[in-house]
């Protein structure tokens, strides 16, 4: 056999060449080649160019906090971000309070600090901050909290992930292989079961149908069994011969009556029939991207998340707007700015009661809100890298006057711990586009020891933090 | 920034992420995409299109990764290696008077050495790339800059800092290593 040199260099695999990683260097490009290569990535991924904050504030910053240590006070100074503060008044939310249900055999724990540090990635917020996150919404009932639980003891959960089997995947098309198509006005029914993998190595099926750019994607991943929609080019769904559409302003009570006949063709096609609706609104990149519209009905599980939050615990239709900013520049919505369009309606079916999925491993006891304030007001708070360093360095929210709280589970990316956190909301003004910003930050819920130790470990992060290794 | 914290970066905060992506691997992709179509006739907006394409599929399908596999680096690598043979195989086709199966012009595009041996495919191929690491520095460096990036002798002495004959010399030593261990024939 011959070979030539290229020809084992087109071939070789991507593990082949990791020995090589010496060897493959190459000189930076000038600013001006890289710039416009940078321009037509995200002119091809519609990523927004990420605005630069005035790094040099950051060297200043982290220059300082270097020769001093400092340790963290949440409370002092109010700057704000951007416009001035318009005076949003504390919001207190609707409904009815969650009460956990927790086997009496269940033990009692006390959080370590370095448990509850663990749940967050130890990166830097993209927003620039670390002590708290930046939100953007319209209105504070956008949030999607609930009140407050009334409880002696919170649970602490473990995940336990389920893959749905290539046969589950199989009966799952047959129920719905030609409801969906007939749906999406697709004729193909051909398909092919394929094997994939996640980027962290778990391994999923999938399988679609397609025709024309368009087409029926169902997949067996993350304990659900699901189909969605998708086109290339043109991105609006119609219903019924009709494209569907709804307005950015429109509150939650006006997309429901707007979307009854819709809601109710949706169901009636897929043979189903839910009690509830929640509508989630994104704002990535701090406009509004897409509005989604939750059909499903309530059921009784340990874990509260259908109240306010994704993902969903049980079974649902999802129907996805796309505003005309979130479609992408080369989709060319047409029409009024302000109209959403239907984009999407997929199908979940959970192949694993969430009764299952969240486990309750232990309890702890929960901490009251004056308590949490203490915590707040102490500058124990969790969110990210939390070295004191950084979060002296950063620009001050005062939490004191807190706009709203939540109580929030997070859990670290293995799912081996979900922890309750108090999530406080302080609104600070409103961003570049006119929307609300909140900085939240996270209070543990429950009784923790060792905080002070563990702060002050964490200033040894502070060498290893890739963003102050960049600034020095 | 190592690979863990790029893609966590990545999928926490994609704007940031890629930023950050393309400021590490840029230059090496663009490497690699140019030593692929020094010789086809491309322009320098050809290659940095193809520059653009790979990062835009690398983000697009991120899912697609393992980072268990390999590094980012190496899998941008083989991306980058893959888009430049396309569009090198367009280009071809374009101009219409060079024959892919052409012998002699793949010779004029690519060195004339070849490796003959026994193994199936992808043993050969990982044996080759193994015994091209055991010939050490300078002369895997010198291996991968001309016939990877598709570097000329002078570029690659000034990098290393050698001479240009000494890049030749080595280059021809380390050629008839590698064919010696393949059964092939010293020129």
């Amino acid at each position: 056999m011959k070979k030539k040199l290229n020809e084992i260099f087109d071939e070789a695999k991507p593990q082949e060449f990791d020995q090589f990683s010496d060897e493959l260097n190459a000189p930076e490009l000038p600013d001006e080649v890289l710039a416009s290569v940078k321009g037509k990535v995200y002119a091809k991924t519609n990523l927004k160019k990420e605005v630069k904050t005035t790094k040099s504030v950051w060297l200043r910053f982290g220059a300082i906090a270097a020769c001093f240590l400092l340790i963290v006070s949440a409370v002092i100074v109010v700057p704000m971000l951007r416009e001035e503060d318009i005076g949003i008044e504390p919001y207190i939310p609707n409904g009815e309070p969650w009460s956990p249900i927790i086997d009496s055999s269940v033990r009692d724990i006390v959080l370590s600090a370095d448990d509850v540090g663990n749940v967050f990635d130890a990166v830097m917020d993209s927003n620039g901050t670390n002590q708290y996150t930046q939100i953007y919404t319209s209105l504070p009932e956008y949030l999607g909290i609930t009140p407050l639980p009334n409880a002696e003891f919170l649970p602490i959960y473990s995940t336990n992930k389920t893959t749905p089997s290539k046969s589950e995947l199989i009966d799952f098309i047959a129920e719905y292989l030609d409801s969906a198509t007939e749906f999406f006005g697709i004729n193909e029914k051909n398909y092919e079961i394929k094997k994939d993998e996640m980027w962290n190595g778990d391994a999923f099926f999938k399988a679609e149908v397609s025709e024309n750019k368009k087409g029926v994607r169902f997949t067996a991943r993350n304990n659900s069994l699901y189909f969605h929609y998708y086109s290339i080019g043109e991105r609006r769904l119609e219903i019924n011969g009709g494209k569907v559409s709804i307005l950015e302003s429109d509150t939650d009570e006006q997309i429901k009556e707007k979307l009854e006949n819709t809601i109710t063709y949706v169901c009636n096609s897929f043979g189903k029939h839910y009690t509830d609706i929640k509508i989630c609104r994104d704002y990535s990149y701090q406009q509004l991207k897409t509005i989604t519209v939750y059909l499903y009905s309530t059921e009784e599980t340990i874990f509260p998340s259908n109240f306010s939050k994704e993902p969903m615990t049980s079974d649902y239709i999802s129907l996805t707007f796309y505003t005309d900013w979130g479609s992408g520049t080369y989709c060319n919505w047409g029409g009024s700015k302000e109209e959403a369009f239907l984009s999407d309606v997929s199908l979940y079916q959970t192949s694993q009661k969430w009764n299952d999925y969240y486990k309750i491993d232990s309890k702890a006891k929960m901490l009251t809100l004056e308590e949490a304030e203490g915590l707040l007001e102490k500058g124990y708070v969790f969110g990210g890298h939390s070295c004191p360093l950084c979060m002296a360095a950063q620009p001050e929210v005062d939490f004191s006057d807190y706009t709203c709280v939540d109580i929030e589970y997070v859990s670290d990316e293995n799912g081996n711990m979900c922890i309750p956190f108090y999530a406080f909301y302080k609104h600070i003004g409103k961003n570049e586009y006119g929307i609300d910003t909140y900085a939240k930050t996270y209070v543990p819920a429950v009784q923790v020891s060792g905080y002070e130790e563990y702060f002050e470990s964490q200033k040894d992060n502070h060498k290893n933090n890739w963003y102050v290794d960049e600034v020095g | 920034m190592e690979d863990s914290k790029l893609l966590r970066l990545l999928h926490k905060d994609p704007s940031t992420g890629m930023e950050q992506l393309m400021n590490q691997y840029a230059g090496l992709v663009y490497a690699v995409v140019k030593g692929k179509l020094a010789e086809s006739f491309c322009v320098s907006t050809d290659i940095e299109d193809c520059v653009a394409d790979v990062f835009s599929e690398f983000y697009t399908e991120l899912d697609k990764y393992d980072p268990k596999i390999s590094s980012i680096k190496s899998y941008l690598c083989v991306l980058a290696r893959y888009h430049a043979t396309d569009v090198a195989r367009k280009r071809e086709r374009q101009r219409g008077d060079v024959s892919l199966d052409d012998e002699d012009s793949l010779l004029q595009i690519a060195d004339d050495f070849t490796v003959e041996g026994d193994l199936a495919e992808d043993e050969l191929r990982r044996e080759v790339l193994s015994a091209l690491k055991g010939l050490g520095e300078p002369d895997s460096s010198i291996i991968i800059r001309k016939y990877y990036f598709g570097e000329s002798s002078k570029e690659i002495a000034d990098v290393l800092k050698l001479t240009v004959s000494n890049v030749d010399m080595r280059t021809h030593r380390a050629l008839n290593k590698l064919r010696k261990l393949f059964g092939g024939k010293e020129v």
